[in-house]
């Protein structure tokens, strides 16, 4: 009779790792194949053989030595590495270190940018601080970006000396992005140093702006609450006007101004 | 000093929390069985010691991701396993059929055949035929046989199929009878 078993099944049926189906197929098939009985009886003697085979002593020193080397190089290692064992040691580290950065950079250096989204949270708890606001300057306006250049009239407001406000203000809660902190100012105090003709809000936008410490604008934003959208007319209308540095606490800020909420303002006084 | 007796899971609990102290009773508990296991798979004596240590040692830097449920001498093996696996691939590659040969010589110029019991001879026979098989063969017949691990097991340990484990084994069998067989005197 030809023999037809796999070798694999009868290595299977010898470790016992048949499935029933295979089981009873080897199970038949030796009940008929003397060869494989016989190859089976070869394999279980090989497997005693291979279980009595012969290991070389481990040496003396491996047998009363090893334990001191291994533990000679874990504790080695321990005392080198204490937060080893802290998976969130290093995430951790990093963080602080760059807290700590980011603490030390100077704010008129931090990154701008309103490309990015700016979350703005109204509800956040707000704290006095005196702030003496920007006014509108006397001097020409700069030169604006990419070479267009707008003619401004001249403000109806004379500059005055700088307004020393009890205002309100609170770091935007977009303070994450670009490392940027904002002090926002309310606007309405800010309203009696800037011509609304001169800076035509539209009525349907909310706009916002950064002055930076020198008192330029340097940035324009456009859009609802959330997302910061560019507009690069209002940008070349705006960009670059020229105010009087803003100083919050006594010293010159980078701030964050509502148009808007500037323009709103007015026009309720104007009603009343 | 740790009472010997204490579990697996008592001392583990130990290292993890940073008693480094606690994990030479493992050592302890565990260098034989590992030293035989890795024995049969390298079949030499100094590359097994060395062995045995490395994966003492790498126990111990990966304890924090050890699961206390499961069987720390399974997941030992393992690292022990897979360390010999990678140290045979990367310094023994091509080594292992010459040392078999020499290993061979040696026997048959020691002493008289004759004088050696029967027993003794199977033993040198099936010896000489081990460390001539490859190595894949080598793994899985003593992962079976000698520790008698089940197939899921083997697979997980060598990273292979449980049908690829079955095969290899039914041919490290018949190449090991071959071998066997060539050696009768």
């Amino acid at each position: 009779m030809k023999c037809d078993l796999p070798r694999e099944l009868l290595s299977g049926y010898l470790d016992e790792e048949l499935n029933q189906e295979q089981l009873d197929r080897v199970k038949k098939h030796l009940a008929q194949c003397d060869a494989c009985r016989k190859e089976l009886e070869e394999l279980k003697k090989l497997d005693e053989h291979l279980r009595s085979a012969a290991i070389e002593e481990p040496s003396r020193e491996f047998v009363f030595n090893l334990n001191r080397q291994v533990m000679e190089k874990i504790r080695k290692r321990s005392r080198f590495s204490i937060f080893r064992f802290s998976p969130i040691f290093v995430p951790v580290a990093v963080a602080v270190l760059v807290l700590i950065v980011l603490i030390n950079i100077p704010e008129s250096s931090k990154i701008v940018d309103l490309d990015h989204r700016i979350l703005y949270s109204e509800s956040e708890a707000r704290k006095d601080i005196d702030v003496k606001l920007p006014e509108a300057s006397t001097a020409p306006k700069m030169p604006v970006e990419k070479g267009i250049a707008v003619k401004k009239e001249k403000s109806d407001v004379e500059p005055s000396a700088p307004i020393v406000a009890k205002s309100k203000s609170y770091r935007a809660a977009g303070q994450g992005v670009a490392g940027g902190v904002y002090d926002r100012i309310e606007a309405d105090e800010f309203m009696r140093t800037v011509s609304l003709e001169q800076i035509e809000i539209p009525d349907d936008r909310v706009v916002r702006a950064i002055i930076d410490t020198h008192g330029v604008v340097v940035r324009v934003a456009t859009g609802n609450t959330i997302i910061p959208e560019r507009d690069t007319m209002l940008e070349n209308r705006l960009q670059g006007q020229q105010l009087k540095p803003a100083t919050v606490s006594g010293k010159k800020a980078q701030i964050y101004v509502d148009l808007t909420r500037m323009k709103e303002t007015k026009e309720c006084t104007t009603q009343q | 000093m740790y009472n010997t007796i204490e579990s697996d899971e008592i001392l583990i609990a130990r290292v993890k929390k940073g008693d480094c102290e606690a994990f030479n009773p493992l050592v302890e508990r565990y260098k034989m069985p590992l030293y035989k296991i890795l024995y049969r798979m390298v079949r030499n004596r100094d590359d097994t010691e060395d062995l045995v240590e490395e994966a003492f040692i790498k126990a111990y830097r990966a304890i924090s991701r050890f699961d206390i449920k499961r069987s720390f001498y399974a997941w030992i093996c393992r690292i022990a396993v897979n360390n010999a696996i990678n140290y045979i691939k990367k310094e023994r590659r091509g080594q292992i059929q010459s040392i078999g040969m020499v290993e061979y010589k040696l026997t048959a110029k020691k002493g008289n055949p004759v004088a050696m019991t029967r027993e003794k001879m199977l033993k040198e026979r099936i010896n000489v035929a081990l460390a001539k098989l490859p190595d894949e063969f080598r793994m899985v017949l003593v992962l079976r046989v000698d520790e008698e691990y089940s197939y899921e097991e083997i697979g997980n340990i060598l990273k292979i199929p449980k049908g690829t484990v079955m095969s290899r084994l039914a041919r490290a069998r018949q190449k090991l009878k071959k071998l066997f067989n060539e050696l009768e005197v």
